[in-house]
């Protein structure tokens, strides 16, 4: 319909421009026109950007960098200008640090005293001092560059990139185009590529469909206060232990990883038409991934007139140790979801902020943790980038993926076979059989043996714990384990996943009985895993008092908050639309980690596997306890109250539903003038998300018995074999012939 | 009677119940592993569809990997199969059929013609005869029904099978060699797609010397080294063709057999240019063509003829 109506616009701006055209005839006339015309171009611009901000409530000013004092008292430096001699200076400090960190791993001395000697002999010899990544110290130096000021100081020289496609193809591109139409910027993708089979059966922005913008930016997660404009920057006033009832401002929000440090996510993109203004990418943070010396203490949430935005390192200093991103860059926002915030190797964690520090989620999403001690990879020194091969600043994620989460290269493979082929052990002597299990069982299945223990499986939203020691609310983890059949489920997964995250897949032997969407992932049945719910739930249970028996046994059965018929028309449709998916494809057995939580839900827009989850507002959560306040309070926000209005839900949210296998959006706001909840429950999803696990490799995978025993890691009944095959599976004559 | 139906029918179950005991291993498709040096993937994956449509599908695993295998792993003492242990010498073998009296009898000489062969002179022990004919999968279609192209196209697919596919190439090659694709290598040979359509691979590979009254399609197994090839278009598209010793003839017979003289003259599939030239077929075309062109020009003169006179007596009239 959008593109009908631009059709008809343009059809009638090209009529008139014909009409016009046709009649003038002197060239004063002409000209005057053609100043006519571009003043209206700019005072429509104008008109749109502003009408534009009123309608969706978020706002765009110019972003400085300046320096700041800190509660101390203490002013610290960002983005200013360096004498020659200061910048000299700082050149010796970052190459000599650079050098010494070099040179660290080459030598083998036990004795700190004599590392320390040899250290300072090995970081002046010229086998070393020649080989610093930091160019650009030498380019600033010549072109007189003393300051940083962001995308525009990187953009004097770098205008236009080179980008060689998969195809070994290069073309010559735009740098900013490339870095705004990035994920990394825009947070959404409205393309197709997504491996998401919605529950009514279609593909995700596949052929056919009307394709809306779908991303972190939109995307109704496990964690609520993720929609980006609810949750973009917050400063709460927490009471920490230590202080003893002194308060302390920290930074939370979804801005904090994102490479743009406006005052909301990339709102204008995901319209119809237009995109971001000029001072939004002003503030796009280039250091982060490019500079091995950026700074996370200058991540923190500031408030200045316009409003709480995110800041950035912007110094001098960061600038000049510029280098192809390494795996530090990456993982200053990404160990959050590998580790988790709280993880010991989450080094950006070691920085918190020179005011206002972040908040540390210790529960974990993934708790899989990539650093040197946790992964082999990466202790073979291995780069992110080389199994996720960058094609500018497009970076793929794999042709795999349960999750919602935009994949600007979803054709790129990223894969253990691309190196390993399929016959990937070569050293053990029973290699030929382990490489023989590929065909059904894929690497993670036994290299990854279990995640870390902070994984959060069951986390409660609805009821809060006070958190002493940092002194605010927060969710309730009532589960968290990293253990297999615990933390870890294993299914069948061919790379394609639900619109809440369910890894599709089915045993190749076609047996119907395979279906986690009403077993594995909807129900706890181990008496071990029961008894610590219990245990840790018995907290809210009695500070809420709630009823023990249902509380428990939602959790324990999230389909037990159904009715019958719904049960009944959820299994069916799961045959209709979702059984076809399952079976297509190859599907291995893959670990997944599994999660669930209990959520405001608004009920007029809630189908049977979940749907339209409530945002929360974080000072309220955090600071008050107070879930459904908080909640009432984020969907005050602006954008969410347009998504409850007629334009939102022609342009997506009907669309959103349909995937959700819900008929369509209703725009009843689900709170009342008094701001009394109309229609809103807490509620389970009605089955777990499961999240693909791929980092943490170990090197020595698991040993046969772990899974072709009695009491084996996988549930072979649940994943679909018959009776005699598991007799035949759990009970190997050959293992006991090879002891 | 029963008794023999209740024996048939347990030996059938004893062979199901041993196979799919190896199967489960080896039916892994992966089943494979790395060998060094270049990194060559070696399988050890059977399939099950291909081998229980194949020739050998009667057979229990153990009837050719007979001693070492019933361990886990296997013994490093452990018997490699010999196809010669059924195939020469060995009248168990034979049941009666024209077939495997005539695949026995050929067996030696075959024996010999390999040997001369350039795949076993280049690569001497490591190619053997399952490199061509793989146990676990191989149908021998001579019986069978096929049309002339279907024959032709699963006698290719013999030599395809590797010499289409770089990585089997890469996976035998014992010296330092460049892949090159049939294609490639065929660029000299106009419509060469045709050519393989037509004509076996081993028509112009083999040497059939010896071998000019072949009655049972086959071709000797002394594949020549691609210099001895045949290589000039006279040999085949010319009266003398040597095609009429090779798979044409056997066409020719069977067209003679199943559709009788006539029919098998006038609808037989062995046209090749040059090769199969008919005499009187040409002077009668040539005929044809003068008569037709004759007749036109007679045809125009006379309606010129006509029209001149017609006019003429028109002038006179008036």
């Amino acid at each position: 319909m959008i593109e009908s109506i631009l059709l008809l616009l343009q059809k009638i701006t090209s009529a008139t421009g014909r009409f016009l055209m046709n009649r003038i005839r002197k060239p004063v006339t002409t000209m005057a026109f053609f100043l006519f015309a571009a003043f209206v171009y700019w005072g429509v611009g104008k008109f749109y950007h502003a009408a534009f901000e009123w309608y969706t409530g978020v706002k765009n000013a110019p972003l400085t960098y300046g320096a700041f004092k800190t509660e101390s008292g203490e002013t610290i430096e960002n983005s200013r200008r360096l004498t020659d001699r200061e910048f000299r200076q700082t050149a010796i400090e970052i190459v000599l640090r650079e050098r010494k960190e070099a040179v660290h791993d080459k030598i083998s001395e036990d004795n700190k005293f004599a590392k320390e000697v040899k250290l300072a002999m090995h970081q002046d010899l010229r086998s070393f001092t020649d080989e610093s990544r930091y160019k650009h110290i030498g380019y600033f130096e010549e072109a007189g560059i003393r300051q940083y000021e962001g995308p525009a100081t990187c953009l004097s020289c770098h205008k236009n990139m080179e980008v060689t496609d998969g195809k070994g193809h290069t073309h010559k591109v735009n740098t900013l185009d490339n870095v705004v139409n990035s994920v990394h910027f825009r947070f959404f993708s409205k393309e197709e590529g997504f491996s998401t089979i919605g529950y009514d059966g279609r593909k995700v922005n596949g052929k056919g469909t009307r394709k809306i913008p779908i991303g972190k930016i939109d995307r109704a997660c496990g964690v609520p206060g993720s929609f980006s404009w609810t949750g973009w920057a917050a400063l709460i006033e927490t009471k920490p232990e230590h202080l003893h009832g002194k308060k302390e401002l920290r930074s939370e929000g979804c801005g904090q990883c994102h490479i743009g440090g406006n005052f909301h996510p990339a709102t204008e993109m995901m319209m119809p038409i237009g995109s971001v203004p000029k001072v939004a990418k002003e503030g796009i943070d280039c250091l982060i991934c490019h500079s091995q010396e950026y700074n996370m203490n200058y991540r923190f949430v500031l408030q200045d007139k316009h409003g709480l935005r995110w800041n950035q390192d912007r110094t001098m200093k960061a600038a000049m140790a510029v280098t192809h991103p390494t795996n530090e860059n990456c993982l200053n926002c990404h160990q959050h979801n590998l580790g988790g915030d709280a993880h010991e190797d989450n080094l950006a964690a070691k920085s918190l902020g020179f005011m206002n520090k972040r908040l540390l989620h210790i529960g974990s999403k993934r708790a899989n943790v990539f650093s040197k001690s946790h992964d082999v990879h990466y202790a073979a020194g291995m780069k992110c980038t080389d199994c996720h091969v960058p094609e500018g600043h497009k970076i793929p994620r794999g042709t795999m993926g349960t999750d919602l989460v935009a994949n600007d290269l979803p054709g790129k493979e990223v894969s253990c076979e691309k190196c390993h082929t399929s016959a990937p052990h070569v050293k053990s002597k029973d290699r030929i059989m382990l490489n023989g299990h590929t065909e059904r069982v894929a690497c993670e299945t036994c290299h990854i043996t279990k995640l870390d223990k902070r994984n959060a499986v069951l986390r409660d939203w609805i009821h809060p714990t006070w958190d002493e020691e940092e002194g605010l609310w927060t969710p309730t983890d009532i589960y968290r384990n990293g253990e297999p059949s615990h933390g870890i489920q294993f299914l069948w997964y061919n790379g394609k996943g639900t619109f809440l995250a369910n890894a599709l897949g089915a045993n190749p032997n076609g047996s119907d009985d395979y279906n986690p969407l009403t077993k594995q992932l909807t129900q706890i049945n181990d008496p071990k895993a029961r008894a610590q719910i219990r245990e840790e739930a018995l907290g809210i249970i009695r500070k809420y008092n709630l009823d023990e028996e249902k509380y428990l046994s939602e959790a324990f059965d999230v389909l037990s908050q159904l009715t019958p018929e719904v049960r009944k028309q959820r299994a069916a449709e799961i045959e209709k639309n979702i059984r076809a998916a399952m079976e297509s494809g190859k599907s291995k057995i893959y670990p997944f980690k599994v999660f669930n939580a209990l959520m405001y839900e608004d009920m007029n827009n809630v189908g049977p596997y979940g749907g339209m989850i409530l945002p929360f507002d974080y000072n309220t959560y955090y600071q008050t306890g107070n879930s459904l306040e908080s909640a009432r309070v984020a969907t005050d926000n602006t954008m969410m109250r347009r998504m409850y209005q007629l334009p939102f839900k022609l342009y997506m949210m009907d669309e959103f539903m349909y995937y959700f296998g819900v008929p369509g959006w209703k725009t009843e706001y689900p709170f009342d003038r008094k701001g009394n909840p109309k229609n809103v429950q807490p509620k389970w999803m009605r089955q777990m998300g499961t999240l693909m696990v791929n980092h943490g490799i170990e090197k020595g995978g698991r040993g046969c018995a772990e899974c072709h025993s009695q009491n084996g890691i996988l549930d072979y009944e649940k994943l679909g074999y018959s009776k005699v095959r598991i007799a035949d599976l759990t009970n190997l004559r050959e293992l006991k012939m090879a002891r | 009677m029963l008794r023999a139906i209740l024996l048939l029918l347990s030996i059938a179950v004893l062979q199901a119940t041993e196979n799919q005991s190896c199967l489960k291993c080896h039916g892994m498709a992966n089943l494979s592993e790395q060998t060094g040096p270049g990194r060559k993937q070696h399988s050890y994956h059977v399939a099950l569809s291909g081998f229980e449509h194949s020739n050998h599908h009667s057979l229990r695993c153990s009837d050719c990997h007979v001693q070492g295998y019933s361990q886990y792993p296997h013994a490093e003492a452990k018997t490699i199969p010999d196809c010669l242990g059924c195939h020469q010498d060995n009248s168990e073998f034979l049941d009666g059929s024209e077939e495997r009296t005539l695949l026995l009898r050929d067996m030696k000489k075959m024996k010999t013609e390999f040997e001369q062969s350039v795949h076993h002179s280049a690569l001497k022990d490591s190619f053997t005869c399952v490199h061509c004919h793989n146990p676990h999968r191989f149908v021998d279609q001579r019986g069978k029904n096929l049309s002339f192209e279907e024959r032709i196209e699963w006698s290719n697919a013999v030599c395809l099978n590797c010499h289409n596919s770089e990585k089997q190439i890469n996976e035998l090659k014992t010296k330092e060699y460049v892949y090159r694709t049939p294609e490639e290598i065929h660029a000299w040979l106009p419509s060469a797609k045709m050519h393989w359509k037509k004509v076996r691979c081993v028509d112009c590979h083999a040497d059939f010397s010896g071998m000019e009254h072949n009655k049972e399609e086959r071709f000797s197994h002394k594949i020549n080294p691609k210099e001895k090839a045949v290589r000039n278009c006279n040999q085949c598209h010319s009266k003398e063709s040597i095609l009429t010793t090779r798979i044409y003839q056997m066409n020719m017979r069977k067209a003679l057999e199943e559709e009788g003289l006539i029919k098998a003259f006038l609808w037989n599939n062995s046209y090749v240019i040059g090769a199969t030239r008919n005499r009187w077929l040409d002077i009668f075309t040539l005929m044809l063509l003068v008569s037709g062109v004759g007749g036109i020009a007679i045809h125009a003169y006379a309606r010129y003829y006509v029209y001149r006179k017609n006019r003429k007596e028109k002038n006179n009239g008036e």
